[in-house]
C-alpha cells in the first residue's frame, strides 16, 4: 500500500503542466488496456488472469476544468453466474464505447463518470461450467449491454501538447441477470496528444 | 213542426261551423305556404352560408396547416430551448433553436404482395447555447440517411428497425476528412444507445465530378456491430441533370450478412430544388446462401418539397425483378410523406 502511495506521489511530482483541456480543444489518447474481472464466488476455482486490450480516448474540453470523454475499447468481457448447483463462466468479444464527464480535481488528477455501451462482435464462448448450470443466465450472448464506469486519471509526465497518463477504471454492469457477475477493473497507460 | 225548425237550425249551425273551418283551413294553408317559403329561404341562406364557410375553409386549409405546424414547432422549440438552457445554464448565443420533430409515413404496395404502412418518428435536438458554451459542434442528423445502410437507396424496402429516438452529431474535420460521431438514444423496444462513427471525404474533379467515399462503423442495440461503405460518383451534366453512380456495401457482424447496391441514377430537377425526378436502376446483392444477385429494381420517383421545411413527399412507382420470384417483373408503388414540425 505504501509503495502505491509512493508511486502516486512520484507521478504527481513529475507533472509539469496543467492538464485540463481548453474549452473547445480536442485531445486523443491511446494505449494498452489491462483488465481483470471481479468475481466473488467460492465455486469459481480458476484464476482469472489479467487480460489485455487496446484503448482509444477522445476528449473535448469544456469550461471549469472539465471535459466530455469518449473511450473506445475492444476486449473479451467475462461473465460469471453460479448457484448452489453449479456455475457458468463465459467470454464475449465486445466493442466498448464509454461517454463520460471528466472533472480535474487539480492539475495532475482527474475523475470521470460515464455510461458504457458494449456491443458483441463475433460469438460468445463458454470458458467453463460445472455442476448443473442449465438454469443459469448470462448476458454474454446479448447484442448490447451497458455499464457504469468510474475513472481516475493521473498524469505521469506532460508537456504542452502531449502527456503520458495512468488511468484506473472500474466498470459496473447495469441490468445484469440474477446472480450474474461481470464487473471488472482495468488500468491503462496512455499516450495523449492534441488533435490538430 | 218543431222538429223541422230544429233540423233547419242544426243545418245552419253546421254550415256556419263548416264555413268557419274551411276559412280557417284556407288561412292555415296560406300561412303554411308563407312559412314554408320563409323556411325555404332560411334553408337556402343557411346552405349558402355553409357553402361559403366550406369555401373559406378550403381556401384556408393550407394556411391552417401551416399555422398548426408553426404552433407545434414553437412547442418543440420551446421544449428544446428548455433542455438547452438547463444544460448550458445561460444564454450564450442569439441563434434560433432549430430543433425539429419529423414524422414520416411510408406506404408501400407491390404486385402480389401486401399493402404496408410504416410510420417513423424522429426528434432532432439542437443545442445552440450548449454548442457555444462548450465550443463543440453538435448538429441534428441528416434524417438518419446513413443509418439505413444499404436500404437508403432501395426503393421497395421498408426502412428497418427505425425507432423513436434522439441524436446529436459531433463533427470534426481532420485534414480533408470529415469525422462524424453520433450517439443516439432510442426506445425500441427498451431504452438503448446506438453509435455511429463516419469518415467522409468529398473530392471535386474537373468542377463537374464529385466523389464521395465514406465509411461508417456502427453499433446498434439489436443489430450489433457493422460497417457501411459507399463510393458514389456525382456527375453534374447540366444544371438540371445529375448522373449518379452508386456503389454501397454493408456488412452486419451478427448475421454475417453482406449486402450491396450497385447501379446508377439520374436526378432531374424540375423547379429549383422544390421538386425533381430521381430515375434509378439498382442491382442488389446479398451473401445468402452465397454472394449473388438478389434483385434488380427500376424506379422513377417524384420528390416534391411541397412546403419548405413543413411538408415533403416522394412518390415512387417501381418495377422489381427478384430472385425469389425467378426474376419475374413485379410492379409496385411507394409513397413517403414527411411532416416536419
Amino acid at each position: 500500500m505504501r509503495s502505491i502511495f509512493s508511486f502516486l506521489i512520484l507521478l504527481l511530482a513529475n507533472t509539469s503542466y496543467a492538464s485540463a483541456p481548453e474549452p473547445g480543444q480536442f485531445r486523443y489518447a491511446f494505449g494498452p488496456y489491462f483488465y481483470r474481472s471481479i468475481i466473488d464466488s467460492t465455486q469459481f476455482k480458476e484464476v482469472d488472469s489479467v487480460k489485455t486490450g487496446m484503448a482509444l480516448n477522445v476528449e473535448g474540453g469544456m469550461p471549469n476544468d472539465s471535459s466530455i470523454e469518449l473511450q473506445f475499447l475492444y476486449f473479451e468481457k467475462r461473465y460469471f453466474n453460479d448457484s448452489d448447483l453449479g456455475y457458468m463462466y463465459s467470454a464475449s468479444p465486445r466493442v466498448y464505447i464509454t461517454l463520460g464527464y471528466r472533472k480535474w480535481l487539480f492539475d495532475q488528477a482527474s475523475v470521470a463518470l460515464g455510461l458504457a455501451s458494449h456491443y458483441l462482435v463475433g460469438a460468445e464462448k463458454v470458458i467453463s461450467s460445472g455442476g448443473d448450470s442449465s438454469g443459469l443466465e448470462l448476458s454474454s450472448a446479448k447484442e448490447s449491454s451497458y455499464s457504469g464506469d468510474f475513472s481516475l486519471q493521473l498524469e505521469i509526465f506532460s508537456t504542452k501538447k502531449s502527456a503520458f497518463v495512468f488511468d484506473y477504471r472500474y466498470s459496473y454492469l447495469l441490468f445484469h441477470k440474477e446472480g450474474e457477475e461481470s464487473n471488472h477493473s482495468a488500468v491503462m497507460l496512455l499516450y495523449r496528444g492534441v488533435v490538430p | 213542426m218543431k222538429k223541422i225548425n230544429y233540423f233547419i237550425l242544426m243545418l245552419m249551425a253546421f254550415s256556419v261551423l263548416g264555413l268557419d273551418q274551411a276559412a280557417r283551413a284556407q288561412t292555415k294553408s296560406e300561412l303554411s305556404k308563407a312559412e314554408k317559403a320563409k323556411r325555404r329561404q332560411i334553408r337556402k341562406k343557411r346552405k349558402e352560408n355553409q357553402k361559403k364557410k366550406k369555401e373559406e375553409k378550403k381556401e384556408k386549409t393550407g394556411e391552417i396547416f401551416i399555422r398548426k405546424n408553426i404552433e407545434i414547432s414553437e412547442e418543440v422549440n420551446t421544449f428544446a430551448e428548455e433542455i438547452d438552457m438547463f444544460l448550458s445554464g445561460d444564454d450564450y448565443t442569439s441563434k434560433d433553436n432549430e430543433s425539429s420533430l419529423v414524422i414520416v409515413n411510408q406506404f408501400d404496395y407491390s404486385e402480389g404482395g401486401e399493402f404496408s404502412y410504416n410510420p417513423l418518428v424522429n426528434f432532432h435536438l439542437r443545442l445552440p447555447n450548449l454548442e457555444e458554451k462548450f465550443k463543440l459542434n453538435f448538429s441534428s442528423y441528416d434524417s438518419d440517411e446513413a443509418s439505413r445502410g444499404v436500404n437508403r437507396s432501395r426503393v421497395q424496402r421498408n426502412n428497418p428497425d427505425e425507432s423513436f429516438g434522439t441524436s446529436i452529431n459531433w463533427e470534426k474535420t481532420l485534414g480533408d476528412v470529415d469525422v462524424d460521431l453520433r450517439p443516439r438514444l432510442e426506445v425500441s423496444p427498451g431504452v438503448g444507445v446506438s453509435w455511429r462513427l463516419k469518415f467522409e471525404q468529398k473530392i471535386n474533379w474537373a468542377k463537374k465530378m464529385l466523389f464521395r467515399p465514406n465509411i461508417a462503423f456502427y453499433a446498434k442495440p439489436r443489430d450489433g456491430t457493422g460497417i457501411f461503405t459507399t463510393f458514389s460518383n456525382y456527375w453534374a451534366y447540366s444544371p438540371k441533370l445529375t448522373f449518379i453512380l452508386l456503389n454501397e456495401w454493408e456488412y452486419q457482424n451478427k448475421e454475417n450478412l453482406l449486402q450491396a447496391n450497385n447501379g446508377f441514377a439520374l436526378e432531374q430537377l424540375l423547379g429549383g430544388d422544390s421538386y425533381y425526378f430521381l430515375h434509378q436502376v439498382i442491382f442488389e446483392s446479398i451473401n445468402r446462401p452465397k454472394y449473388n444477385l438478389d434483385s434488380i429494381v427500376v424506379s422513377s420517383g417524384f420528390h416534391h418539397n411541397w412546403l419548405y421545411r413543413v411538408l415533403t413527399y416522394k412518390l415512387s412507382p417501381y418495377l422489381s425483378f427478384e430472385r425469389e420470384y425467378n426474376f419475374k417483373g413485379r410492379a409496385g408503388i411507394r409513397l413517403e410523406v414527411q411532416m416536419i414540425f
